[in-house]
């Protein structure tokens, strides 16, 4: 290579490197304003100012769901099996909103610690497959994302990979031996 | 086939809408990238046997009339060099 | 190592002529693939267990997303060509595909957006998934206008590289943002050291997808690398014969 190439390529390289490590330190200093919930861990450790707009992000504890029987205002609790964050919500629920299910609810913790949802959110993972699959694994006492979530949960936070541990190729062979 | 009924196609078990609105998008948004560099491949064919038209009935560089032609200055300098 | 080729492709004659060969190829099978991915996504494909057939939207939504990230990586490679060797076509290749990633781009946050309202509950959120693809996007958009903005060739090719170049740090924000940070959007589902989390039925027609768009991409792409060919080499002999047999039909 010439010596001007050389020099030119250097410099591209310093560029590079140098812009890499000012966005990369940037980003790590505003992960907190980054991320987009706070998870019932870091709200029960009081990391999640009171008063102000926040996101809480998490499970729909099982068994928690309470509804209203003449208005839509419905009761849960979030909890990422280690913190638990009551949440009360009025409104239309998304399609995914089930018990067990990751959801993010938007809205104001109050002085007891309730978050005052004016918005639930629902957040799937990134396991994909035919309602016939999910039925046959239910019946062979697989619940379709729970139980993977929770055994990923204690050592996870919500938010990363957590239920990447049971994969699709697994679950299916568990399908073959629940059909004969 | 996952339908019963061309309908049922249709309806998409109530998210048709999003469903259709994306390939429609999508469609519309492919044909346009398709499309539009043929466009612009004729406009500058067009364009540059102008050019040649021009050039051979008067044979002097950088005439005036040549400069609507888009990145002009830029092929000037190329052709000096 | 052998670098003919390598030379042979700074050559805009040697790569006009044999893209004007390919071009047509890759038109019929990206379209003819496309085709086939989308009725096989639409309607043969199983629905998902919770998302219903919203999930279908996933066809469009994921190689779009995938085509938007790795045409700027192409564009990254020219860009250190254009800046080191100053190799023509290189240059050639961020103008042409700059428009194209826009495209994708757009499609995927749009696709994820009506995707979004029947599974999330909203169109749009300010996660660091969906931000750091809008940042690409206007990647894009600045790449096309910076190229507008110069006159002189040698001062835009090389601005255009240098944007280029560092916007790169945004490709592993976005591929690790639902790792490093929280997010709605939910973590990868294909990865290289892992089996989908998807079966067979369900991902077949996503790599007939992918691979279609590829080749539709590059058969786009052929196209505006020739008409940047012609317009900038139109003083030369070979363009001329080419200009005049064409505007003569």
């Amino acid at each position: 290579m010439n010596p001007k190439r050389k020099q030119r390529l250097t410099l591209v390289l310093f560029l590079f490197v140098g812009f890499g490590a000012v966005v990369g330190l940037a980003m790590y200093a505003l992960t907190e304003n980054i991320n987009l919930f706070y998870n019932p861990t870091q709200i029960a450790a009081g990391e999640a100012p009171q008063g102000a707009r926040i996101r809480a992000g998490g499970m729909v504890l099982e068994g928690s769901v309470t509804r209203n029987e003449v208005s839509l205002a419905v009761g849960f609790s979030l909890t990422d099996y280690e913190s638990v964050v009551p949440v009360e919500f009025q409104g239309i629920l998304p399609d995914l909103f089930r018990e067990g299910q990751g959801i993010v609810a938007l809205g104001r913790l109050n002085e007891k610690g309730v978050l005052i949802a004016d918005e639930v959110l629902a957040k799937h993972d990134e396991n994909y497959m035919p309602p016939e699959v999910a039925e046959a694994l239910e019946k062979a006492g697989y619940d379709a994302q729970g139980e993977a979530a929770a055994a990923a949960y204690g050592e996870k936070t919500y938010g990363e990979k957590a239920y990447g541990d049971k994969m699709y190729g697994e679950q299916s062979s568990n399908v073959k031996e629940a059909t004969p | 086939m996952n339908f019963d009924s061309f309908n049922d196609f249709l309806m998409m078990g109530g998210h048709g809408l999003y469903v259709w609105l994306s390939y429609g998008v999508g469609l519309l948004v492919l044909m346009i990238a398709a499309i539009s560099p043929v466009i612009e491949r004729k406009r500058v064919i067009k364009q540059v046997a102008q050019q040649i038209k021009r050039q051979v009935s008067a044979p002097h560089e950088g005439s005036p009339h040549v400069s609507e032609l888009h990145g002009q200055r830029e092929n000037h300098k190329e052709a000096v060099k | 190592m052998n670098w003919t080729f390598f030379h042979k492709l700074g050559s805009p004659k040697w790569f006009y002529d044999l893209s004007a060969r390919l071009q047509p190829w890759f038109l019929v099978t990206g379209v003819l693939l496309m085709a086939i991915a989308t009725v096989w996504g639409l309607a043969f494909a199983p629905q998902d267990y919770q998302q219903g057939n919203s999930f279908r939207i996933i066809y469009l939504h994921v190689p779009t997303a995938i085509l938007a990230q790795s045409c700027y990586m192409m564009m990254a490679a020219s860009a250190l060509v254009s800046l080191v060797w100053k190799m023509k076509m290189a240059d050639m290749f961020i103008v042409a595909a700059a428009p194209i990633g826009a495209a994708f781009t757009f499609l995927a946050l749009f696709t994820g957006a009506v995707w979004g309202k029947p599974t999330w509950g909203t169109w749009w959120v300010w996660d660091a998934r969906l931000t750091s693809m809008l940042v690409l996007l206007f990647l894009y958009f600045g790449v096309m206008a910076l190229r507008a903005a110069f006159d002189d060739l040698d001062m835009s090719s090389r601005a255009t590289a240098i944007l280029v170049i560092v916007g790169v740090v945004n490709i592993p924000i976005i591929k690790y943002s639902v790792d490093w940070w929280n997010t709605l959007h939910q973590p990868a589902t294909f990865t290289l050291t892992e089996k989908p989390a998807m079966p067979p039925e369900m991902w077949l027609p996503l790599l007939v997808m992918v691979i279609g768009i590829y080749c539709f991409f590059t058969a786009v792409l052929l196209v505006r690398m020739q008409t940047e060919i012609l317009r900038r080499e139109r003083r030369t002999k070979w363009v001329r014969g080419i200009v005049e047999a064409e505007a003569s039909k």
